[in-house]
């Protein structure tokens, strides 16, 4: 089973080879790459789909981050989830900027609830990741409606037409979600 | 002002929204150009990001193509020749190191400033080289990118010898790393099958040797300096 999580030791150990990285040291920057370029194109390319596509945006994900390795301190979270989110945002750039019909989004074959594996969900859960736990705390139809426009890379309108389900419905499944989501990871100081 | 925001009111979620990507169109427009003119709603998007990537720990990792490595370190290496020239162009650093080691400032950042190119930020690891007598200290700078070295002496070298730099590799054995000139200095390229070795914490000595360097490999003169090489 691939090991999905990154313990802290790793995550100290990625923090040094981006300071390394923003010292404009490309051995350590080869190291980085090595190390995270599987998680990065993994996300690349669940949001994009076709790997010509997922191989552009995480190029692109990797200069950037390259350029900005200097930028990244420890209140921007970890290292390997301030490098995928720089990933995800390279992918839903392309996403959004695709022609509709060439949009990868033929609900008959995309998996209509995007919910991890159970050996990703496992080892999520095994990490003790507070938002693991938190999404399998909100309602199901919540996570599910986050799921697909934070994972998928679905619009409000593209995940109310892959439910089936009418556009403010879902709206209101993702706010509630992310209220409820900031709720408990905030362990409850909630509004 | 961070208040938390109201589901039933929909201006309030839109940096949340734009954080998980729910906006299309003109509303991810208008989110994006808030950002850039709006500090404050640009940090609550971010705070939305960094609560929501945990999630992306549920997506399988999946091996990148060996083309995608090429490809990044094309540009990386492009970018890297735009922007600069020698490891050794920081000249406030080397001044300051030479002040620590000795009171001979001028010659040694003179000498270094000869080769000053475009100033950059580079991957540079140095080793002050203390004298183990009354001759002559060394600076070593090191760029990993390039492999290349420049060692300077601070001091008066000695002219009848010829000083040769060493490393001691992980099992103590010297390996030598050139002959420097008449006046302690030399810059070149690092042999490509020692680079690995000049590691953080790699001792580097100088000994003085017969004219040409030792001819056994391994010094047969004096150790007149040593130190450590690290990270600058």
């Amino acid at each position: 089973m691939r090991d999905n999580a990154i313990s802290a030791a790793d995550q100290a150990e990625l923090a040094a080879l981006l300071r390394r990285a923003g010292a404009r040291d490309q051995v350590a920057f080869a190291e980085l790459y090595d190390r995270t370029s599987a998680k990065l194109f993994g996300v690349c390319l669940r949001i994009l789909k076709t790997r010509e596509m997922a191989e552009e945006a995480a190029q692109e994900a990797y200069v950037k981050i390259w350029r900005n390795a200097e930028r990244y301190a420890e209140q921007r979270g970890s290292p390997i989830a301030w490098m995928a989110v720089i990933a995800r945002n390279q992918a839903i750039d392309r996403l959004r900027a695709m022609p509709a019909p060439a949009r990868p989004l033929d609900a008959r074959h995309e998996p209509i609830d995007p919910a991890p594996t159970p050996e990703a969900a496992a080892v999520a859960r095994g990490e003790a990741s507070r938002l693991q736990r938190c999404m399998d705390a909100i309602e199901a139809r919540q996570a599910r409606a986050l799921r697909l426009t934070y994972l998928e890379g679905r619009t409000y309108q593209q995940a109310a037409d892959a439910l089936s389900t009418p556009l403010n419905t879902v709206k209101t499944w993702v706010r509630r979600g992310l209220i409820a989501l900031r709720s408990c990871l905030d362990d409850g100081d909630g509004p | 002002m961070t208040g938390w925001p109201d589901p039933d009111d929909p201006e309030s979620m839109l940096a949340a929204e734009y954080a998980v990507g729910a906006l299309d169109g003109e509303a991810r427009r208008a989110a994006e150009q808030r950002m850039a003119a709006d500090p404050a709603f640009r940090a609550e998007v971010e705070d939305w990001s960094r609560r929501l990537a945990p999630m992306l720990d549920e997506i399988a990792p999946t091996p990148a193509p060996k083309r995608l490595w090429r490809r990044v370190r094309r540009r990386i290496e492009a970018e890297s020749r735009d922007s600069g020239g020698r490891l050794w162009t920081n000249l406030r650093f080397w001044r300051g190191l030479a002040i620590a080691m000795s009171g001979v400032v001028a010659t040694a950042a003179l000498a270094l400033a000869l080769l000053v190119d475009r100033p950059q930020q580079p991957a540079l690891m140095v080793a002050p080289l203390a004298a183990e007598g009354a001759g002559p200290g060394f600076l070593v700078g090191y760029d990993r990118n390039r492999g290349e070295m420049i060692v300077h002496a601070i001091g008066d070298a000695q002219p009848s010898r010829q000083p040769e730099l060493w490393l001691i590799d992980d099992d103590g054995a010297p390996r030598s790393l050139g002959v420097l000139d008449a006046t302690g200095r030399a810059v070149r390229a690092v042999p490509a099958e020692l680079r690995d070795s000049l590691t953080s914490g790699r001792t580097l000595a100088v000994s003085l040797e017969p004219v040409g360097g030792s001819p056994i490999g391994s010094p047969t003169g004096p150790v007149i300096a040593v130190g450590a090489l690290r990270f600058y």
